[in-house]
């Protein structure tokens, strides 16, 4: 799991992983208990091993709830990121309804920061997007390590579910995912949390933004590459993701100074992750 | 206009990355591909971090800019705590600016 905001994250999620196991034991106690009742009362409960669309309704209620509220200590996290995206994209030149559209349908913090820097570096639309895909290539792991528990939803179901998935969201649910029939709906809670933290923070940026008279004028440009420093810590721990990073870098700065445009770019993260793949297959 | 352009296709892709493998089979099959796909993240952040504080207008420039991001590297490597290394980063940055050496 390569993932920034996993790792940020990683100590709550754990916390919350065994609290979810000791909640998930005392949810199929209780079942079980209810299913054992039923059988005496002679009627046919809802079976929930088999999933699908037998699932009780109130279940699914209760786990969204629940993924919505175990999620919530991680906006401490979520809302400065949305606060900086949103003074980032303002400084960058986009509007506010711009910025706030961008949060709305991307929902992917660490692409839209990039995005942002693209466009005020008057970077191509093909290469703002394929930058995009670059970074958020990493959630189709994500999905496909979930896509066996998910298999039985209708696809209308799976479709919306993945609109809100994201790298915090998956850290919290996928056991849940996995252990619980509804767990689906836990998912989808500790999504739409989530989803709804990063709208908040990107609000408040916009808000605080509009505060400070001019935002170019406090060498704001340098937010950009720091925040990327804090959000490339995590992954330079390990030798691989170091090495993925020190090529990036190198080749990145190299066809700076001598190929035009942003080609910079894509050299360096090709190299980088090629290098990064290669390292780690080694081992 | 043409930044919602820029959106859309940015929202099209990010949703293609997280809904096609729940609602399809398909998959990056090549064990090499699927690797490298795991150190976009890291290469697409240092490649875009390392020009920006080396070479800001396109040649090699040892300024303000490469000591606010070389104390924001180091801060970024203790917390990884993304408001504060901006805010050390920044301030550096504007106290060098302040004392004219920027």
């Amino acid at each position: 799991m390569h993932s920034v905001e996993m790792i940020l994250f990683e100590q709550l999620a754990k916390d919350r992983h065994r609290q979810l196991e000791r909640e998930a034991e005392a949810d199929r106690l209780a079942r079980a208990a209810r299913a054992g009742a039923r059988r005496h009362d002679g009627k046919v409960g809802a079976d929930t091993s088999r999933g699908g669309k037998h699932y009780p309704r109130e279940d699914a209620f209760r786990e969204f709830w629940r993924g919505f509220v175990v999620t919530l200590p991680l906006w401490i996290g979520i809302l400065p990121f949305g606060v900086a995206y949103a003074m980032a994209a303002r400084g960058a030149g986009l509007s506010a309804a711009e910025t706030i559209g961008m949060s709305l349908l991307v929902y992917a913090g660490t692409s839209q920061l990039v995005a942002t820097e693209l466009l005020a570096s008057e970077a191509g639309a093909l290469s703002i997007v394929l930058a995009t895909l670059l970074i958020n290539a990493r959630l189709l792991p994500l999905a496909a390590s979930l896509a066996g528990s998910l298999g039985r939803l209708p696809a209308s179901t799976r479709g919306l579910l993945a609109f809100t998935l994201s790298d915090p969201s998956y850290a919290v649910s996928v056991e849940r995912v996995a252990r619980c029939v509804a767990g689906w709906a836990f998912l989808a809670g500790s999504g739409v949390s989530l989803y709804t933290g990063w709208q908040l923070g990107t609000l408040a940026g916009l808000a605080i933004g509009s505060a400070i008279a001019d935002v170019t004028a406090l060498g704001l440009e340098l937010v950009f590459p720091l925040s990327f420093l804090s959000l490339l810590a995590p992954y330079v721990r390990s030798r691989s993701g170091a090495l993925a990073a020190l090529v990036a870098g190198g080749l990145a700065l190299v066809a700076r100074l001598v190929v035009p445009g942003t080609a910079y770019l894509v050299i360096g993260i090709v190299g980088g992750s090629l290098a990064g793949a290669l390292v780690e297959r080694r081992r | 206009m043409s930044d919602w352009v820029i959106i859309v296709g940015m929202a099209v892709v990010t949703y293609a990355t997280r809904a096609l493998p729940l609602l399809s089979r398909w998959k990056v099959s090549h064990p090499l591909a699927k690797r490298a796909l795991c150190y976009a993240p890291p290469a697409v952040l240092a490649a875009l971090v390392t020009p920006s504080l080396l070479a800001p207008g396109g040649a090699v420039e040892i300024g303000p800019k490469l000591w606010a991001g070389m104390l924001g590297a180091a801060v970024a490597w203790r917390t990884a705590n993304l408001p504060l290394t901006v805010t050390i980063g920044l301030g550096l940055f504007g106290i060098m600016h302040w004392l004219g050496l920027g």
